[in-house]
């Protein structure tokens, strides 16, 4: 069968791992649990007819004192760039760290992810800035995955652009 | 080969094969298993298939090889089974070894800062927020 690494990347307490659970186990917690060096599940779906397995590389998020190993991005044909929308600091970060992925595995399919939709009044990113990442010709998505608004599309999204490739 | 004793060399493999549970696959440039050995059950790994292609095998080692060239040094992998490995990959004229070093007693210390250390930004940061406001 197909299969397709992809990486989950940002700024800590963005969501990564809550994603990927609701994606894969349909289960969300609340409680903030870090993640070290890199978790790895694996989900079938099937996009158009044609069953295909993701990978799912759910990396350690991005802090003060640890940058994220662009090593673990090796063999990956897409990735996902989580924002957590109520943290200004979590979108810079997702920029910088998008440049430092492209530099590493080259231009492949990704998603920017805008999580926590589900306390969208905390919001603390304008329209304005995201208008400015479609133009540049970025796709971006909200997500809740305390809801799973906007979950399944995300990875179904992301998983038609790389069979686009 | 080395310039150590041999008993020191086997207390050090000793070691590793006791406390991090050293295991080894090979794999052909081709992509499949060549080769494998080791504590492999350790990190759930069995019923493995010999001229099979690896990725379809071991999930977590899909897009990684072949290498070109240069080693690859992967900390705390984690797969759904639970088990936390450090993976070492090297190339070599018989293909790529792949070496597994259990990392769960570092992933639990690392864990117990890494979530102290993230608690901590958040708090702040939400302090931030509140006194700007």
């Amino acid at each position: 069968m197909l299969q397709k690494k992809i990486c989950m990347v940002g700024a800590f307490a963005t969501g990564k791992t809550s994603l990927v659970a609701r994606f894969v186990t349909s289960i969300f917690s609340e409680v903030y649990q870090t993640t070290v060096g890199v978790k790895i599940d694996k989900k079938i779906v099937n996009l158009n007819g044609k069953d295909l397995t993701l990978i799912l590389w759910d990396l350690h998020g991005e802090d003060n004192f640890q940058k994220v190993r662009m090593s673990y991005l090796r063999g990956s044909s897409g990735y996902l760039l989580v924002v957590d929308g109520t943290r200004r600091n979590t979108l810079d970060k997702a920029l910088e760290l998008q440049q430092r992925v492209e530099e590493t595995i080259g231009k492949v399919p990704f998603i920017l992810v805008l999580n926590k939709s589900d306390i969208s009044n905390e919001w603390e990113i304008e329209n304005r800035e995201m208008d400015e990442l479609i133009e540049k010709g970025w796709h971006l998505i909200k997500t809740s995955a305390k809801t799973g608004l906007g979950v399944e599309e995300l990875f179904q999204m992301l998983g038609l652009k790389i069979l686009e490739e | 080969m080395l310039n150590f004793p041999e008993p020191v060399v086997n207390y050090l493999l000793n070691l590793m094969l006791e406390n991090r549970s050293l295991a080894y696959l090979l794999i052909a440039k081709d992509g499949c298993l060549a080769d494998w050995g080791g504590k492999l059950t350790a990190y759930g790994v069995m019923n493995l298939q010999k001229g099979q292609n690896i990725g379809q095998q071991l999930f977590f080692l899909e897009g990684l090889l072949p290498l070109d060239n240069f080693p690859l040094f992967l900390a705390c992998v984690k797969t759904e089974q639970g088990f936390c490995a450090d993976l070492h990959i090297f190339p070599s004229v018989q293909g790529d070894w792949v070496l597994l070093l259990d990392a769960s007693l570092d992933e639990t210390q690392r864990s117990l800062i890494q979530q102290q250390a993230n608690n901590s930004s958040l708090l702040h940061e939400k302090i931030t927020k509140v006194l700007n406001q």
